[in-house]
């Protein structure tokens, strides 16, 4: 259960100087069409990040709420799901500063399969790979969870993962090599 | 004419690839994220609440000042008052024992600077407190 209120993410929203009286970056049919294309990729992206579903909600709200004030023009709609991005990921840094506990287990993958596995051997299988793919992703350290998860899950260019999380283009490559390592050395492989 | 070079590395890249692709296919399909409209609602209301959260700001402020300015003019009238209050004490039976120091062997600044601690000290949380309370 999240013990992070969205009270505590207003009042870090507040400390960063953000303007409240300025008006959102889109309409709301305009935000709905948007959202609609993108939320469900951005949970997902919040839930690997954290491994709490509740957290992940707040932090979706958080960073939706972010977007919408950010007040910004953007060439393109990668540009503007790079920024999204980009939000979501400070949001789940911040969670991290706050000594959140990192993530631990993959409860949606376990609970999800439950079912599945009485019926299919072969989906119990797969269930069960998820479940390491989880158990891995949430014993990396948050970079290299963002790194891979980006290049491979989101499939961001190197320059979209360098704007993402604020590193340098050139070390992606690197970075990422290093990540795959550790991931695989994770699971085992 | 190319060379066919097999790098280890990308079995490695196409393996991670295919792990995190279905992570992200799967956690899509069961992700539940609240409605557009319901997030929509609430950055409005988020938004509307921080606006007039930021247009009080300044109230409290003033608040703040006039809790100080108070405080300055108590000090200055229980001074200009205390020789009245302690002949009206004495008048009123034993109590002037309370108030047997004599102001007058004191330096004026001195009392006043006391008399300014002393209610400061008492106002200065209450003067806190408002201030601060509506940043809650």
């Amino acid at each position: 259960m999240s013990d992070m209120t969205l009270t505590d993410l207003e009042r870090t929203a507040i400390a960063a100087g953000d303007d409240a009286t300025a008006a959102f970056v889109m309409d709301e049919e305009a935000f709905r069409i948007f959202y609609e294309r993108t939320s469900r990729s951005v949970w997902a992206y919040l839930f690997r990040m954290t491994g709490d579903g509740q957290l992940a909600d707040d932090l979706l709200q958080e960073a939706y709420y972010r977007f919408l004030r950010a007040r910004k023009e953007y060439e393109s709609e990668s540009h503007r799901q790079n920024a999204l991005y980009r939000i979501a990921t400070n949001v789940a840094r911040d969670t991290y500063r706050r000594g959140r506990r990192a993530p631990e287990a993959v409860p949606i993958a376990e609970e999800v399969d439950r079912a599945d596995r009485r019926e299919h051997a072969d989906v119990a299988e797969r269930a069960g790979t998820r479940t390491d793919v989880g158990r891995a992703l949430a014993r990396l350290r948050p970079r290299d969870r963002e790194l891979l998860w980006l290049a491979y899950a989101q499939e961001f260019s190197h320059r979209e993962i360098a704007e993402g999380l604020g590193l340098k283009t050139s070390s992606i490559k690197l970075l990422l090599w290093r990540a795959r390592r550790r991931f695989m050395e994770l699971l085992g492989r | 004419m190319s060379i066919l070079h097999h790098d280890p590395d990308d079995s490695l890249v196409a393996e991670v690839s295919d792990l995190l692709r279905a992570e992200h296919r799967m956690l899509c399909e069961k992700a539940h994220p609240p409605a557009a409209g319901v997030v929509w609602w609430r950055a409005e209301r988020r938004r509307r609440d921080e606006a007039a959260r930021m247009a009080a700001r300044p109230i409290t402020v003033v608040h703040a000042v006039a809790s100080a300015c108070g405080a300055g003019v108590a000090a200055a009238l229980l001074q200009v008052l205390t020789p009245w209050l302690r002949q009206w004490i004495s008048a009123a039976g034993g109590l002037a024992r309370l108030l047997e120091w004599d102001t007058t062997s004191f330096p004026a600044g001195y009392i006043t600077m006391l008399a300014l601690v002393a209610l400061a000290s008492l106002v200065a949380p209450l003067a806190l407190y408002v201030a601060l309370s509506d940043d809650k």
